[in-house]
């Protein structure tokens, strides 16, 4: 994250300077940072009334029941995780499928804190699983792409939906895939 | 369908909770406080990467390169049209809601184009946004293997999508 962070700063800077476009980029830097402050606050909201209505659901221990019913594979994607961390992914893959962003960061972050240790360093192979599962997208009905195909006045705004549950349910795979994958090269290259 | 998702959720938590006995009303405060403090707790990573992300985009550095990018991800056989979307995806989900508008406009809504950008958008997430984000909830800082991981699910997902819509016409 480190250097990737750094990449990222050094190529826009560099790039708008070799193009001209520094007046750009020193306005753009400084406009986003306040949007950030923005987002967040909008983020708060949307945070505090989801993470709320969980705090009941948790009193109730419905998210157990879900965490019980999604275990068969919890259990297999996320081995030595505790039960608190796998009451909060159940949850945030939930929400996510349901397209409830506002819902799901929330519990993204709970379930990342519960997998955490404390004076971990480096991501474990739960936490990344989790996080490229995450990354890959699991909403199953994408509202705001249909509305606004409708808004631009396509004939079947809906017609992409085949479509994307089919190449969401691949993107989801090739996550988990991948990320066996890596975790095993990853192993023998520390190994080494 | 989708406009009852969220109030009925609402209504049945509620409900659920009152059959149960919790105490709703203070447990919904308890809870929304906990939510403030995570907003709060991921301003500083929002920042950080927000600011970064649209300097790659003002400069012009993300055109550079997706131009650079195109041949490859032609060969995989995702149409040209939809590459904007494809490559800015990752980085900022406003930023390629944009240019799915466009993609819209240069090709029309129901051109093969569109439709792989509109099932690429649904498929993917913005990985350069979630990953900092919930690294920074753990505490980590070496996140590993994940952003290797996440990128090759990224081009799995975005191939699928492009043939997906060629599929089904």
């Amino acid at each position: 994250m480190n250097y990737l962070w750094a990449i990222m700063g050094i190529a826009g800077i560099a790039y708008g300077i070799a193009t001209g476009r520094a007046a750009d980029v020193s306005d753009s830097a400084m406009k986003s940072a306040v949007e950030a402050v923005q987002l967040c606050v909008r983020l708060a909201g949307g945070f505090a009334l989801w993470s709320g209505l969980i705090a009941i659901l948790e009193k109730t221990g419905a998210m157990n029941r879900l965490a019980r019913l999604l275990n068969p594979v919890l259990s297999r994607l996320f081995p030595a995780t505790s039960g608190e961390a796998r009451r909060y992914i159940a949850l945030n893959f939930t929400a996510n499928a349901l397209g409830l962003g506002n819902a799901a960061t929330p519990l993204g972050l709970s379930a990342m804190r519960s997998m955490s240790s404390e004076a971990a360093e480096y991501a474990s192979d739960a936490m990344i699983m989790f996080l490229v599962i995450n990354a890959s997208s699991l909403q199953l009905f994408p509202t705001t792409v249909v509305s606004l195909r409708a808004a631009a006045g396509s004939s079947a705004p809906a017609s992409i939906l085949a479509a994307t549950l089919v190449s969401t349910g691949i993107s989801t795979a090739a996550a988990i895939a991948s990320c066996l994958i890596f975790r095993a090269v990853w192993k023998k290259r520390t190994a080494l | 369908m989708s406009d009852y998702v969220v109030p009925l959720m609402i209504l049945g938590i509620i409900i659920f909770g009152l059959v149960r006995r919790v105490p709703v009303y203070d447990t919904f405060l308890e809870g929304a406080k906990t939510g403030l403090d995570t907003a709060l707790a991921i301003l500083p990573t929002l920042i950080a990467m927000l600011v970064f992300i649209s300097m790659l985009v003002s400069s012009g550095a993300l055109n550079a390169l997706m131009r650079f990018m195109s041949p490859l991800l032609r060969l995989l056989g995702i149409p040209e049209g939809a590459l904007a979307v494809m490559i800015v995806r990752p980085f900022s989900g406003s930023a390629a809601l944009a240019m799915l508008e466009q993609t819209f406009r240069a090709y029309g809504v129901d051109s093969i184009e569109s439709r792989a950008a509109s099932a690429m958008m649904g498929s993917s997430e913005t990985i350069f946004y979630t990953l900092p984000l919930y690294l920074a909830a753990a505490k980590v800082r070496k996140s590993r293997y994940a952003v290797p991981a996440a990128l090759v699910a990224w081009l799995v997902g975005c191939a699928a999508a492009a043939w997906a819509c060629k599929i089904w016409v």
